[in-house]
């Protein structure tokens, strides 16, 4: 709705009050404030509900911690670029049958009791340069992330040497060792408060918009201060309901006539 | 005059309602009760306006909100104040201060427009100081543009008499679709019922009343619990 002109307002016979010059389309701050006050209920329901799927959600989800062990690896082999052919080579000595049960052995080690399957799903390995592979565990504690990293990469070190002088038909040379055993990951302390402040406001904002669309909709008009905010217009009179007032009951509308 | 199309118009539901709205009415004259007390209020305030109020529009956002209730309660206490009051049906479709006062409703506003007469002439006093003119037959008379000079002209004619003339206007949206004729007077005054009128709807003609340039006094919300 265009507001009008103050042009207008001015009018010649000068009889507009400054109430009704302002800017009526916009929501103020004192209104929200007040319908918010009023429905305090919904907002504060609304706010409650999300802080406890929040909670429910973060108790049916894992935790996730992951540790990460460097291993270096050294390969040499003569005559041909090592850089070109690393990742190959990596790959041939995970897919050697030396590194076979390697999990299993890994898993052993860690007493990652879920099995060598979900610990081989947790496992993440990454090239990192031309002599680095990072080993990642993803684990439910700080501690069974960093103990499962640094087991994998002990029993891979341990395999690798087991290789010496057998790769590629013993032209290739190749030792590793750990560089960075894994260390426990922080616990995120902060995340539980990052959860709840996102559920908490949220709700605010879902409960507030909520009551704002209660409040456009409601009837029961609580007073002349509720209908000054709500209509910002001045309230020259509050008429009480009479109608029980009437000895004779013999009314059939409510308010009155008109 | 047509008292027959008026009888047309008096519907039977009307006139079952008609014992509650008198005794209705008559609480409305109690000027030691509640309510009497709060209309006297509500006189004060549009007193204290600090300029000579003149002709009052009171409107509303919807059927029902007490419309006419708070024209005669307000007639009622002004005139209890020792101000010279009119009040004056112009429901033309839907008259029924007349059934307040259990009068029928032969001559009233439609007359005096159509014989170009006072409207000082018609009517009825309801106590002292307090002038009652009912829409009169509404059949033969439509509410269209041509006669709103007329009315406009009529109610000049009548505050020169009186000091105050109260309208009992028609809904807030029929207000709106004329709204060159409404803010002829001196300013509306709405009446929203504190526990039937959805507050959206409310707000909504409070702006558009301003939007349209109306002088809006104010707000008179009633039935009040």
């Amino acid at each position: 709705m265009k507001p009008p002109s103050t042009e207008k307002r001015d009018g010649p016979r000068g009889r507009w009050q400054g109430w009704q010059w302002g800017q009526r389309d916009d929501l103020t701050l004192s209104e929200v404030g007040h319908i918010l006050r009023e429905r305090s209920a919904v907002v504060v329901g609304c706010t409650l509900f999300f802080l406890a799927v929040a909670l429910l959600y973060g108790l049916s989800r894992e935790s996730v911690y992951e540790a990460e062990a460097m291993i270096s690896v050294r390969l040499d082999k003569e005559g041909i670029g090592i850089a070109d052919n690393f990742e190959e080579i990596l790959l041939g000595l995970r897919n050697s049958g030396a590194m076979s049960g390697l999990p299993e052995e890994a898993a052993q080690r860690a007493g990652w009791e879920a099995g060598p399957l979900d610990f081989d799903q947790r496992l993440e390995w990454e090239r990192v340069n031309d002599e680095e592979v990072a080993v990642r565990f993803s684990g439910p504690t700080p501690e069974a992330a960093a103990r499962a990293a640094n087991a994998y990469a002990e029993v891979f070190v341990e395999r690798i040497g087991e290789l010496k002088g057998r790769l590629a038909g013993g032209t290739v040379a190749v030792d590793a060792e750990i560089e960075q055993p894994a260390e426990p990951p922080e616990q995120r302390s902060g995340l539980w408060a990052f959860i709840a402040a996102i559920a908490a406001g949220s709700g605010l904002l879902i409960g507030g918009l909520g009551a704002l669309f209660l409040e456009s909709r409601a009837r029961r008009w609580r007073g002349s201060r509720d209908a000054e905010l709500t209509l910002r217009a001045p309230v020259l009179g509050v008429i009480p309901d009479y109608s029980d007032d009437l000895s004779d009951g013999f009314l059939s509308r409510e308010g009155g006539a008109g | 005059m047509n008292p027959e199309g008026n009888v047309a118009k008096t519907s039977v539901a009307d006139a079952r309602d008609a014992g509650g709205w008198i005794a209705r009415t008559r609480r409305l004259f109690v000027s030691d009760s509640e309510v009497g007390r709060s209309f006297a209020a509500l006189a004060e305030n549009l007193d204290s306006l600090g300029r000579s109020t003149g002709s009052v529009v009171i409107t509303g956002p919807q059927r029902g909100v007490g419309r006419t209730t708070v024209c005669i309660g307000l007639g009622a206490a002004l005139a209890a104040a020792g101000k010279q009051v009119a009040v004056l049906d112009c429901n033309l479709d839907r008259p029924h201060l007349h059934l307040c006062f259990d009068r029928p409703n032969f001559i009233g506003l439609t007359s005096a427009l159509e014989g170009g007469r006072d409207l000082e002439n018609y009517g009825f006093d309801a106590a002292p100081n307090l002038r009652i003119i009912p829409s009169g037959p509404v059949s033969r008379i439509s509410w269209t543009l041509a006669n709103l000079p007329k009315l406009v002209g009529a109610v000049r004619a009548l505050e020169e008499k009186r000091d105050v003339v109260l309208l009992d206007a028609p809904v807030a949206d029929e207000v709106l679709a004329a709204p060159n004729l409404w803010s002829s007077f001196g300013g509306v005054l709405l009446v929203v019922h504190a526990a039937s009128t959805p507050k959206g709807v409310a707000r909504g003609f409070t702006d558009a009343l301003l939007d349209a340039r109306v002088n809006l006094f104010g707000v008179v919300l009633n039935g009040h619990v």
